[in-house]
Order: structure tokens, then C-alpha cells, then sequence
């Protein structure tokens, strides 16, 4: 069995060859000593400290999505909570409004100014709002 | 017989390595690895009594080794420091199997470890055996560790690789000439 050509119909290679017991040992601890050697590359890779152009390397691609997701996040809550303060001022406005009307009523107004101010003015103004708003 | 010129010499390697595989370089921890392989496997499969569970802790004992390469005193050897790591692993894992055992016949460094002789030329001849290893192509490679470790039988690999069964077993009549090209040393 010395030909370096493969040829089909050598009768050396009609049948397995007997196994090898020092090739097999040696190719065990080979593959073992390969599967060590790639683990311990890997941790020592792992324990050399990262530079910050590093993590700007590793993470660069990242960067700018998670920052205009966290800008645009911020910027729908930063709207409303501007909204909400708004409202409530408004609603503050009209409440203390409101009672000084009928603060101004009772102390001498009509009967009408005081029923105005209780209940709202004699018009239908204020369901045409309602519907509109 | 051992010479000691020879065996300071080694072990002087043995510290530089040490010192340079503290300092991260990964071909330094390889050299301490190809080195202790055999015996540590020898060892761990004789503790565990079963090679593919001591090819784990073998590679365990070796990592951690690596973790704790910083504690390891400069002025001790690292076989006997690792073979005791090793053999502590080892117990530890039994204990966590709780499989019953007496305290099995641990090789210490002295009786399992090959002499500094021996691994010299076993060293010597592994590293030649990588490189044959390595050079071939990865066909021969993948059929060689298929048929010879893991002990696929011809057919089957040529099925695997659609192949024809006489060409897997050319193959592998190739790889293992250059394998064993590089063991020739030691078969003379």
C-alpha cells in the first residue's frame, strides 16, 4: 500500500485498516489540547483591558440607534408632561375664575348674576363647546 | 538515567514559560499544556475512570490553572502546583456526583508526571506530531480524527462526506503516512 495516486480498484482499500491505538491516543489529546488552547486564547483575550476607542469599535454600530431611540423617547415625554402642566394651569385659571364670580355675586349682584355664576350663564354656548370639543 | 544540566535546563523553560503565559501570551500557556497533557490526563483518568470525563476536568484544571497562573509563586514549579489543582477538582467532582469512593491511588507529580526526559522527547514529538497534524489538508484531517478517535467506520465517513469508500480510506492511508513520518523518532 505505497501508491500516492488514488486508484479504485487497489485491493488495499477494499477494507478498513486495523485500528491504531498510539495514532488514536495521540489524536485524542491533540483534539483536546486544540479545544484547551481556543478556550484559553478566548479568556485571555476576555481579561485584557478594553481601550474606549475598544468599546467605541465594539459598540459603535449600536450607539446611534439606542440615541435616537432615547431621544425620540424622551422627547414624546418631555412633550407631554408640557401638555399636562399646561392643562393644569389652564383648569387652575378657570376654577379660581370661577369663584371669584361667584364671590363677586353674592357679595351684592342679582339673583341672576348669582344663578350664573352657580350654574353657568343663561346660553347654549357651553354645550356647542362641549360638542366641538 | 537523567541528566541535570538537561533537567535545569527545563525547568528554567518551564519558569519562563510560566512567566510569560502570566503576562497573556497564549502560546507560552500552549507550551505548558502540550507539556503536562499526557500525565494530567493519565492522572484524571485514572481518579475518574472514564477518559471522556477526564478530558473535561483535564481542560477545567487547565483553565483554572490559567486563572490563578497571577498566585503562583514564581519560585514554585507549576507541575506539582497544577497536579494538585487537578487532583482537588477532581475529588471535588466526585464529591459533588456522590458517587462512594475510597481515596483513589492519586498520582502525585513525582509518580505520574513523566520524567523531565521523557517529556522532553514526548514533548518534542507531540509538537512534531501537531505540526504533521496541522500540515495536512482538512479532508485527511476530518477523515483521520473521524475513523481513528471517534471510530467511524469507512463507509459511514464516505456517506458523511459523499465520498466513495475507497477514497475515504485513501485518504486516510495518506494522513496517517504523515503522521506517522512525524512519530518515526519514536518508534525507532
Amino acid at each position: 500500500m505505497h501508491d500516492d495516486e488514488f486508484d479504485a480498484t487497489n485491493p488495499a482499500f477494499r477494507s478498513d485498516p486495523a485500528p491504531d491505538a498510539m495514532l488514536r491516543t495521540l489524536l485524542r489529546d491533540e483534539r483536546l489540547r486544540e479545544r484547551i488552547a481556543v478556550a484559553a486564547r478566548r479568556r485571555l483575550l476576555r481579561a485584557v483591558p478594553t481601550p474606549w476607542y475598544g468599546w467605541v469599535a465594539r459598540y459603535g454600530r449600536a450607539i446611534v440607534p439606542i440615541g435616537v431611540a432615547a431621544a425620540l423617547i424622551a422627547a414624546v415625554i418631555l412633550n407631554r408632561s408640557v401638555r399636562n402642566d399646561a392643562d393644569a394651569m389652564a383648569q387652575g385659571a378657570a376654577s379660581s375664575s370661577g369663584v371669584s364670580d361667584l364671590k363677586r355675586a353674592v357679595a351684592g349682584g342679582s339673583r341672576a348674576a348669582v344663578t350664573d355664576a352657580v350654574v353657568g350663564p343663561d346660553s347654549t354656548e357651553f354645550l356647542i363647546a362641549m360638542v366641538v370639543r | 538515567m537523567r541528566e541535570p544540566t538537561r533537567e535545569l535546563a527545563s525547568d528554567a523553560e518551564e519558569t519562563a514559560l510560566v512567566g510569560r503565559a502570566r503576562r497573556g501570551d497564549p502560546a507560552a500557556f500552549d507550551a505548558l499544556v502540550r507539556r503536562h497533557l499526557p500525565g494530567a490526563l493519565v492522572a484524571a483518568e485514572r481518579l475518574l475512570g472514564d477518559r471522556t470525563d477526564a478530558e473535561d476536568l483535564v481542560q477545567d484544571a487547565f483553565l483554572r490553572a490559567l486563572d490563578r497562573l497571577p498566585l503562583l509563586d514564581p519560585d514554585r514549579p507549576f507541575g506539582p502546583w497544577f497536579f494538585t489543582l487537578l487532583r482537588n477538582l477532581g475529588i471535588n467532582q466526585l464529591r459533588a456526583r456522590k458517587v462512594r469512593y475510597t481515596e483513589p491511588e492519586l498520582p502525585d507529580a513525582a509518580s505520574s508526571d513523566p520524567l523531565p526526559d521523557e517529556q522532553m522527547v514526548n514533548t518534542e514529538v507531540r509538537e512534531r506530531f501537531a505540526a504533521a497534524l496541522a500540515a495536512l489538508p482538512p479532508r485527511q484531517k476530518e477523515i483521520v480524527m473521524l475513523f481513528d478517535v471517534d471510530g467511524w467506520k469507512g463507509v459511514e465517513i464516505a456517506e458523511h462526506l459523499g465520498l466513495t469508500p475507497e477514497n475515504v480510506r485513501w485518504h486516510l492511508h495518506q494522513a496517517r503516512k504523515s503522521l506517522r513520518t512525524a512519530l518515526a523518532p519514536l518508534q525507532d
